[in-house]
């Protein structure tokens, strides 16, 4: 298990460095979920919440890198920073549920996702190598 | 002697609530990092990295968020600042009539706890003339559409307070429309129900999307110039009852834009001592006021509007009662985004009609018109500036009003 994570953080970290050209939603290896629509991840990431197998999904922010916190907030959730920021505080007073929670951190991230077989999160991938002990739910966003 | 100790009470509780407002605000400028707390077994994490691709920098954030030492997803909690102050001068009034103070300092602590189908949340509202536990609903999501809460909530028939509730920072404008006031501050409507709210929303083909809300149970009294929340801690001081709806078309159903109608049924007690219109007969003791709404919320590129018309009926009962009486009440407000900064906004309002049931509340403003700007001076504090030109029964006045608000964390 602890070999598991570290190898995660070590992809997830040094994912994007190597090439950038996909966008990719991801579970954990053992997640019962095997892919969420469009309209899904944007439900989960807007904090709606998302039932699979009647467990709650659970969205986690990718913060490791600028860029693809851009590219997932134009793409795939299609707000700017700072009104996705408002939605998710209206919807938070609104409905009493959580934002999704933010890592910065590799290891915090991959400890999170293998913590909870339904917490979802996005990250680059090149040439579908895609981080052991993942799995890819939905590609969100390719470079052309 | 008397108002000495009253302006000195009220000077106390202002300091009170200046202070927790400056505490808060400190607690604003203090690094994310502070407030996140980490899944249990991990090292203390480093602050984030300037350079994502650093690597493996920085933490979790969104405070609370599993921060119990649980498994990271299990639950989730929220606990938020909402704070403000706002600084009102007026013209043409007295300044007592539309606000007691000049400066009012307002600081809404919310909290929230949602684990897989459970959501509880609370809304406490701080200010220098009152605090009240304004929100405290229990609830179960019945499925990824349905929730069912119990408690204490605002009524479904508006969607201003429902959208924005008592956060400062979330609205453009800093006082709200005259229809959308609250009760304890001259709204003509009750706002809050203590009882059952059902909350749904409909996926319509690929994108679109209907809400549905629900709401019943007790509500204000009438008491001299206002109605008076049901207060659930003293449930001694009386009750109405109230019945609310909103239904909403939404084209993307995950955007902001949406028409909607609303339908309200609210039965108040009249509390005695309040001094009754000159048509209702003296042995009136209730009234029953029914609303029927329509909105819009709808956004193209910068700009926004959002609009509204409330018919509201009232019937006195009790005694040999009166007459039912009707008025139409409206506003829209429109906002244009200069930039990520800058918003400018202006807003129209007008009531017309019988004004029988408004002699009960004499802050209630009939027309007004404002202009405003607001300045996003980061991402959670802003600054606005508000220039009202209104219409009090028949009495012109002018008015500016200064903010600064914030959400915090």
């Amino acid at each position: 298990m602890r070999f598991v994570v570290l190898l995660l953080v070590g992809l997830l970290s040094a994912a994007p460095v190597a090439a950038q050209n996909r966008v990719v939603l991801v579970a954990s290896k053992d997640s019962p979920i095997e892919t969420l629509s469009s309209f899904e991840v944007r439900k989960i990431y807007l904090g709606i919440t998302v039932f699979k197998d009647g467990r709650a999904v659970r969205a986690l922010r990718n913060l490791t890198d600028q860029k693809l916190n851009d590219v997932f907030l134009q793409s795939v959730v299609g707000l700017s920073e700072e009104r996705y920021e408002r939605r998710l505080l209206t919807n938070v007073f609104k409905f009493g549920t959580a934002r999704p929670e933010e890592y910065s951190n590799a290891a915090l991230l991959a400890r999170a996702l293998q913590a909870n077989p339904y917490a979802v999160t996005y990250l680059w991938v090149m040439d579908d190598n895609v981080p052991e002990g993942l799995k890819v739910l939905r590609v969100l966003w390719q470079e052309f | 002697m008397r108002k000495s100790r009253a302006y000195r009470r009220r000077c106390i509780r202002a300091s009170v609530v200046c202070g927790l407002t400056m505490a808060v605000a400190i607690l604003a400028s203090l690094p994310i990092a502070c407030f996140a707390q980490e899944p249990s077994g991990s090292s203390t994490p480093a602050p984030p990295s300037p350079d994502a691709h650093a690597g493996a920098q920085g933490t979790s954030s969104h405070a609370g968020h599993d921060g119990l030492g649980g498994v990271p997803g299990a639950h989730s909690q929220e606990l938020l600042f909402f704070v403000s102050g706002k600084y009102t001068r007026l013209q043409g009034l007295e300044t007592s009539v539309l606000e007691h103070t000049d400066f009012l300092p307002t600081v809404d602590i919310f909290y929230s706890r949602s684990a897989e189908r459970f959501r509880m949340l609370a809304e406490y509202l701080v200010t220098d003339e009152e605090h009240d536990l304004e929100r405290f609903q229990v609830g179960w999501q019945v499925s990824g559409s349905t929730r069912f809460w119990l408690g204490r909530f605002h009524q479904s028939a508006t969607f201003w307070n429902t959208e924005h509730h008592h956060g400062q920072f979330l609205q453009t404008s800093i006082n709200r429309p005259a229809i959308e006031e609250w009760e304890d501050l001259g709204g003509v409507l009750p706002s809050h129900t203590s009882g059952f709210l059902l909350e749904h929303q409909q996926e319509l083909g690929e994108k679109a999307g209907l809400q549905l809300s629900f709401s019943g149970g007790l509500t204000g009294v009438l008491v001299p110039q206002q109605i008076e929340p049901y207060d659930l801690l003293n449930p001694e001081n009386g009750h109405g009852q109230s019945m609310s709806l909103r239904a909403a078309f939404f084209p993307d159903f995950l955007g902001d834009d949406q028409i909607g109608i609303t339908y309200a049924v609210h039965g108040l007690d009249i509390e005695p001592g309040v001094q009754l219109p000159a048509t209702w007969n003296a042995d009136v003791d209730k009234v029953d006021v029914t609303s029927i709404g329509l909105y819009a919320i709808w956004g193209w590129n910068q700009w926004r509007l959002s609009a509204t018309a409330d018919q509201v009926q009232s019937l006195p009962t009790g005694g040999l009662g009166g007459r039912r009486t009707t008025f139409v009440a409206s506003y829209a407000q429109t906002e244009y985004r200069l930039d990520d900064k800058w918003t400018v906004f202006a807003r129209v309002e007008t009531t017309s009609g019988e004004e029988d049931y408004l002699e009960l509340f004499p802050r209630y403003v009939r027309s007004q018109g404002l202009v405003g700007a607001r300045w996003l001076i980061a991402p959670s504090h802003a600054l606005s500036i508000e220039l009202a030109d209104g219409d009090l029964h028949g009495d012109r006045f002018h008015r500016i009003a200064l903010q600064w608000s914030a959400v915090v964390p």
